[in-house]
């Protein structure tokens, strides 16, 4: 038995150096050319001998290129598509586990659809949306020329969110996925609780408050950032849905860079940018790695 | 912390509750006097816990009144019928301490810091919890978790006190004193009391009355030596006492009664089809009596209880004392003395005559089996 787990701990040993080196080989081309300059990196071509740029590089992204700008603008997305997308999920699930209205069921079907329907499928009608949230109450309005004879012309109201903070973070929470999980957890919770609360004549939100989101915390805290992550790394919609250069989110300015001059594009400077893009993520899982380990599994000791 | 209410009698009148077509509880009426230890009691899924919950207002009825002290409280709020709740799980707030578990009640209720404090140090005393206040539940055991749990509903200084089988994830040991612990609890504080159990060791030693429950229906509702000693039906017979009271198809002629095969079992004057409910302790061996077969055997230690085949395939089982053993698989002969029959409708399960509390009969000879 005891030789037999030793093979296994070799064989796993060996499969994770493996998948190490295909992880790790692509993130070492770019640091090594994050710290070498424009010249050098035309002359070797792509190579693993570091050169001792990166300050300048790092320089140079801070002053010369709009990153800066870009990765403030994804935090502040991340942060109000997680925050939105969390409080969405805590009130659908609340209301589908603690509650029994009619047609929760149906809402819960609806809502885990929505996993199925990514942003990009949707993209079209989310801009025309966006760049008029009052869209879809003209449509109704105006349904049959409903509008037109009582007002005399049809209801027409503009609401433009295009290229600003709320546009590019709202259509980004429309999404189920959190729901699902957290649904999940909040089962685990005995319904007991709920009715040792009710007796306490706590009410529901009472209880929400109190016990619910308390209990709550380390599925929440990891959630959080698996959101603001994929919020981080979306490119799609970010590209369509912010057009000004002071809007954009920092993937799609790394993805500009590319795009400026005809010259070979200046890589090092790129990786540097992705360096510097990567970190504030990075940061997070680092800061919050133990709750997050936690959160997988579910529980709360 | 002594009862500062007056104990309030709940009236359940018409009491309904179904789900969908199911019904749980079918038309219910009881009237639980103020003051006394009721407990329900009933095989798993009779309904109880539901019944419970309508009292506690955590379910509503279907259709029905439910008053409390007086006071009709089937439309009112749990926190305002004046009771408090003990589960089973004991279901204490896993992210706060002893005391908050304790208080959150009374800062629900917005009760001064000072005067919430003061009432949470005394319901911990009474429970004798005090020196565990600042601990979180996850590090008690499972009886100081209960006893949490108990500390949670008295502070509330509740009228009625609602307990669903706040016992049965504790060990044996533990029950026991945790039993004594909720009689003594019950005579301290007053409140009327429902204990919701399956454990008829629980519901004989704590309960003033049994409410015996079947399929959501009341079979006998009395007090614990009635229900053992006059059991209304044929299904309460079978469920109280360890082991239960063996019922038998009897038929009743010309004063005596005899099975099927028309072996003669017993006198009795009862003409007709009857299920006859004999204890196991009240069987007795006699020479002169009834030939069984001793098919199998459990040594309990204090006495061993014997299970007997009759002449017409019928089982039957009797406690024997712990006097020379009886090996499985031989003959004995037994007699069913008169004062320890009891006679069940076969149809309706009630019983055909109700029996005086026997003084006697409780006796259980020793040592007169043949081996
Ligand atoms: N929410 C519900 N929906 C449908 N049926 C239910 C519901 N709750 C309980 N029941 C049914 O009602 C019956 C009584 O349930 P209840 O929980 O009161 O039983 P109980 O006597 O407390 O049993 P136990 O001793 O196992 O706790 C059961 O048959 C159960 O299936
Ligand atoms: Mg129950």
């Amino acid at each position: 038995m005891i030789e037999n787990s030793r093979s296994i701990d070799r064989w796993a040993t060996a499969i994770l150096l493996c998948g190490l080196v295909f992880v790790l080989t692509p993130m070492a081309f770019v640091i090594v050319t994050a710290t070498q300059s424009y010249e050098e990196f035309l002359r070797r071509n792509f190579s693993l001998i570091p050169g001792g740029h990166f300050a300048e590089n790092l320089r140079e992204v801070w002053t010369r290129t709009d990153l800066p700008r870009q990765t403030l603008n994804s935090i502040i997305v991340g942060a109000i598509a997680a925050t939105g997308r969390i409080a969405l999920a805590v009130t659908t699930s609340y209301a589908v586990v603690f509650f029994t209205g009619r047609g929760r069921g149906l809402v819960y079907a609806l809502v885990v659809a929505s996993i199925m329907l990514p942003l990009e499928l949707m993209i079209i009608t989310a801009y025309q949306v966006t760049a008029n949230v009052a869209l879809p109450l003209n449509a109704l309005a105006n349904a049959g020329g409903l509008w037109s004879a009582l007002a005399g012309r049809p209801l027409d109201l503009q609401w433009n969110l295009l290229d600003s903070y709320a546009g590019i973070a709202i259509p980004l929470m429309a999404q189920g996925s959190c729901t699902l999980i957290l649904v999940q957890f909040f089962r685990t919770i005995p319904p007991q609780l709920a009715r040792a609360a009710i007796i306490d004549g706590a009410g529901p939100l009472r209880f929400l408050w109190d016990i619910l989101l308390p209990l709550s915390k380390g599925p929440l805290t990891a959630l959080g950032i698996y959101m603001f992550i994929s919020a981080w790394i979306q490119y799609m919609w970010p590209l369509v849905a912010a057009s000004s250069p002071a809007r954009t989110m920092a993937v799609v300015g790394l993805a500009r860079l590319q795009e400026e001059g005809e010259r070979i594009p200046d890589f090092p400077l790129q990786m540097t940018g992705a360096i510097l893009v990567t970190l504030p993520p990075l940061i997070l899982i680092a800061v919050f790695q133990r709750r997050i380990v936690r959160g997988l599994t579910l529980s709360e000791k | 912390m002594t009862a500062t209410n007056a104990p309030a009698a709940i009236g359940l009148h018409g009491l309904r509750k179904s789900y969908g077509a199911t019904e749980v509880l079918p038309a219910l009426e009881a009237e639980l006097r103020g003051g006394e230890f009721t407990v329900i009691l009933g095989p798993s899924g009779c309904g109880k816990s539901t019944l419970l919950n309508c009292i506690a207002g955590l379910e509503r009825l279907s259709a029905g009144r439910i008053t409390i002290a007086g006071r009709e409280v089937q439309e009112a709020e749990p926190k305002d019928r004046g009771i408090a709740m003990v589960f089973q799980n004991y279901a204490l707030y896993p992210h706060m301490s002893v005391a908050g578990n304790i208080g959150y009640a009374l800062k629900v209720a917005r009760v001064p810091r000072a005067e919430r404090e003061a009432r949470i140090a005394a319901a911990a005393r009474i429970v004798d919890l005090g020196d565990y206040l600042h601990r979180r539940p996850s590090e008690l055991s499972g009886g100081q978790r209960q006893r949490v749990a108990i500390a949670r509903a008295v502070v509330r200084e509740p009228q009625v006190l609602l307990y669903d089988e706040p016992l049965s994830n504790l060990d044996a040991k533990l029950r026991q004193d945790m039993r004594m612990e909720l009689a003594g609890l019950h005579r301290r504080i007053g409140a009327t009391s429902v204990f919701v159990t399956h454990d008829q060791v629980e519901a004989m030693t704590l309960a003033d009355r049994i409410m015996v429950l079947n399929r959501g229906r009341i079979e006998q509702f009395a007090t614990p030596q009635e229900i053992y000693h006059a059991p209304a039906t044929a299904f309460v017979a079978g469920f109280i006492g360890a082991p239960a009271m063996t019922l038998l198809d009897v038929a009743g002629e010309g004063g005596w009664l005899r099975l099927s095969d028309g072996t003669v079992l017993a006198r009795h004057r009862h003409q007709g089809a009857a299920l006859l409910g004999i204890r196991p302790e009240q069987v007795l061996a006699d020479p002169a009596g009834v030939p069984a077969r001793v098919i199998y055997r459990e040594d309990l230690g204090a006495h061993s209880v014997l299970t007997l085949q009759l002449g017409d395939g019928s089982r039957l089982q009797m406690a024997a004392g712990p006097g020379r053993p009886v090996a499985a698989s031989s003959d004995i002969r037994i007699a069913l003395p008169a004062g320890a029959l009891h006679l069940f409708d076969p149809l309706t399960g009630r019983a055909f005559a109700r029996h005086p509390v026997p003084s006697d009969a409780m006796k259980v000879q020793d040592d007169a089996i043949p081996s």
